[in-house]
């Protein structure tokens, strides 16, 4: 799982273009957005394009799958659920 | 055919013993409505039912009216499971020796209404003539047709069903005005007519409880309540007329729920059949009505007249008559949207500018977004496209706005290989899915002048002199696809149409920190093309709601 996060760090490092933050700076379980990283609703969907086309996941459009972009470990829980199944 | 009568009686209880025993020698049980008599009459009334068999007495504690009387009675009838009414005055003036014609009639057509059509002797007042006649005028006028010769004789076979049918949709006339209004309104429901010539005599020192006045004021109130029905119903009215054909029942009460889908492809068959002044004839009064009625419509047309008019050179005033002229080319537009979306193309031709760029772009397969506007003959552009099979679709529509109109357009053209998705957020769902269809190479077609239901993502910018807001989903779309953004518009020019294409950007890039200002330029880019659209032709903006306070306060339109 760690490994994991680690990796989704280093996507949302690179789909975002956060050229001056490195994996070590972003906290497992900071919110994503608006406080902790500050990411907007753009960078959302960005994020989840790059999750849907690295890990052939399907989000939804829901509350419930903006859930899951509540941390990078809530983020990582999903993901390895939703491979799994 | 279950038959009994309905005889209101008020004051007339010497004279209706005679008619009750008319009636009942004809094998017809009574329903005989007390209409809020004095004790001394309703005791009378009541001993003339208690000595006869098959008589009810329906008491009505204050006086209502003859309507409110008659629907008293014939809710009492429907109750005791008759199919059909017969209504006859209790005071004799109506001649009892023709109830078994009516009873034939009825028989005979038991889905009509059967109707007397007096004749008169010497005795009838002149003054009750005129006014008989002003109402037959009338009665033609809102039913658009000569078929009821008669609508104030109370002498008539009701079929029930219909009947009650209305009278729990609507608020019926109480007085001597329901007599036309439920001839009229049977007849708009789809009930067919049988007129029956009948003698009427006035019988002397008899007691009429018609007022002069007080009546034909109330009558005039209803002849304009019809009338304002009748404008509502003409295209109904018209394919009736045009058809020959009066579905009773479920068809037209089907439509009921749907008036508007029905509505309009009435007038579609109107133009089809007639041709397109016939449906401007048809359409002018609806829309003058619509006009009229709404004045949230009237107050938008005529800011946004204020504005496209002072904006471009040569503009005129913005008159009353210039926003009706605004109405009636939307509801023409309809037609044309409608006949587009058939694969048929209007009369006047249709030019293309600057497509060339966007076949370009998807003949290297980048796929493109395509901001549009509610402006003009969109769906034109969708047939064509079609048509030519250059260029995938995928066209995003807010549901709760367009979702009836996209119902008529995919019946009329069920093959279309255009695919509508619905959308009330953008969600990185939906996202994806469309990131798939522009990565083969598709176009996604997004209105850039409607703000989305849910998900407050807007932008603000200077729209004909003022700030108005927009949405950010197009350009967002472009920026997370990487790919071209087009503008897209079809307005009306030299008798045609015309489709135009500007390409808004070649790339759309929304760098952190810079993303507001960004999408604003997008947007305001996007208004200048809109701009220089409705200059071309004014009349062709069909966001009919305030759009310069959108997002404050929803509003729909098509």
């Amino acid at each position: 799982m760690q490994e994991l996060e680690q990796e989704i760090k280093a996507l949302i490092i690179e789909s975002l273009n956060l050229e001056d933050i490195s994996a070590t700076d972003i906290d497992t379980d900071a919110p994503l957005f608006v406080e902790g990283l500050g990411l907007d609703s753009i960078d959302a969907l960005e994020l989840g394009l790059a999750l849907q086309k690295r890990y052939g996941i399907v989000l939804g459009d829901s509350e419930a799958g903006r859930e899951h972009f509540g941390s990078v470990r809530r983020l990582a829980q999903f993901v390895s659920g939703a491979r799994q199944r | 055919m279950k038959l009994c009568a309905v005889v209101p009686v008020y004051r007339h209880v010497d004279t209706v013993a005679a008619v009750i025993d008319a009636l009942l020698s004809n094998g017809i049980a009574c329903i005989v409505v007390d209409d809020g008599n004095s004790l001394e009459d309703a005791r009378l009334l009541a001993q003339v039912a208690a000595q006869r068999q098959r008589v009810e007495v329906v008491r009505l504690a204050r006086n209502g009216g003859k309507g409110a009387a008659m629907q008293a009675g014939l809710r009492v009838a429907g109750e005791r499971g008759y199919t059909h009414a017969l209504q006859i005055d209790a005071d004799g003036q109506h001649d009892v020796g023709d109830i078994p014609r009516f009873v034939e009639l009825a028989e005979k057509y038991p889905n009509d209404m059967i109707y007397g059509v007096p004749v008169y002797d010497a005795s009838v007042p002149r003054s009750r003539l005129y006014g008989r006649y002003i109402t037959h005028v009338w009665v033609w006028i809102h039913t658009l047709s000569l078929e009821i010769r008669d609508s104030m004789c109370g002498f008539r076979i009701y079929p029930l069903e219909p009947t009650l049918e209305l009278m729990q949709r609507h608020r019926l006339a109480s007085r001597m005005d329901f007599d036309p209004e439920i001839m009229v309104r049977l007849y708009w429901a789809g009930v067919r007519f049988r007129a029956l010539p009948t003698k009427v005599v006035y019988p002397p020192g008899g007691l009429s409880h018609f007022r002069l006045w007080r009546d034909n004021a109330r009558i005039s109130w209803l002849h304009t309540r019809l009338f304002f029905g009748m404008l509502l119903r003409l295209p109904m009215l018209l394919w009736r007329k045009t058809t020959g054909r009066a579905g009773r029942g479920k068809h037209w009460a089907s439509i009921g729920e749907n008036t508007w889908v029905g509505g309009i492809t009435l007038l579609l068959l109107i133009h089809r059949w007639l041709g397109r002044w016939p449906f401007r004839i048809a359409v002018f009064p609806v829309v003058l009505l619509n006009w009229l009625l709404r004045s949230s419509v009237r107050r938008a047309s005529l800011e946004y007249l204020r504005r496209i008019e002072s904006h471009r050179p040569g503009g005129r005033r913005p008159t009353i008559w210039l926003s009706l002229r605004h109405a009636m080319n939307f509801a023409e537009t309809l037609l044309d949207k409608l006949l587009a979306s058939g694969g048929r193309l209007p009369v006047g031709g249709v030019r293309t500018e600057g497509r060339e760029a966007l076949y370009q772009a998807v003949a290297t397969g980048r796929g493109a977004i395509i901001v549009t506007a509610h402006v003009g003959c969109l769906e034109l552009c969708q047939h064509m496209a079609e048509a030519r099979g250059a260029v995938a679709l995928n066209i995003l529509v807010h549901t709760r706005h367009a979702e009836k109109f996209n119902r008529i357009l995919r019946r009329l053209n069920p093959g279309s290989s255009a695919r509508f998705m619905e959308v009330t957020d953008f969600g990185p769902g939906l996202a994806m899915r469309l990131a798939d269809r522009v990565a083969a190479g598709e176009c996604v077609i997004i209105a850039g002048d409607r703000i989305p239901v849910a998900g407050a993502a807007v932008v603000a910018a200077p729209f004909l002199g003022r700030q108005a807001k927009f949405p950010v989903g197009p350009y967002l779309l472009a920026s997370l696809f990487d790919c071209p953004i087009f503008f897209l518009c079809c307005i009306h020019e030299a008798g045609g149409y015309v489709i135009h294409f500007d390409r808004l950007a070649e790339r759309v890039s929304l760098p952190r920190g810079n993303r507001a200002v960004q999408l604003a330029r997008y947007a305001t880019e996007y208004a200048h093309a809109l701009e220089a659209m409705l200059a071309r032709s004014p009349l062709d903006w069909f966001n009919f709601f305030d759009f310069w306070n959108q997002g404050n306060d929803q509003a729909s339109g098509t």
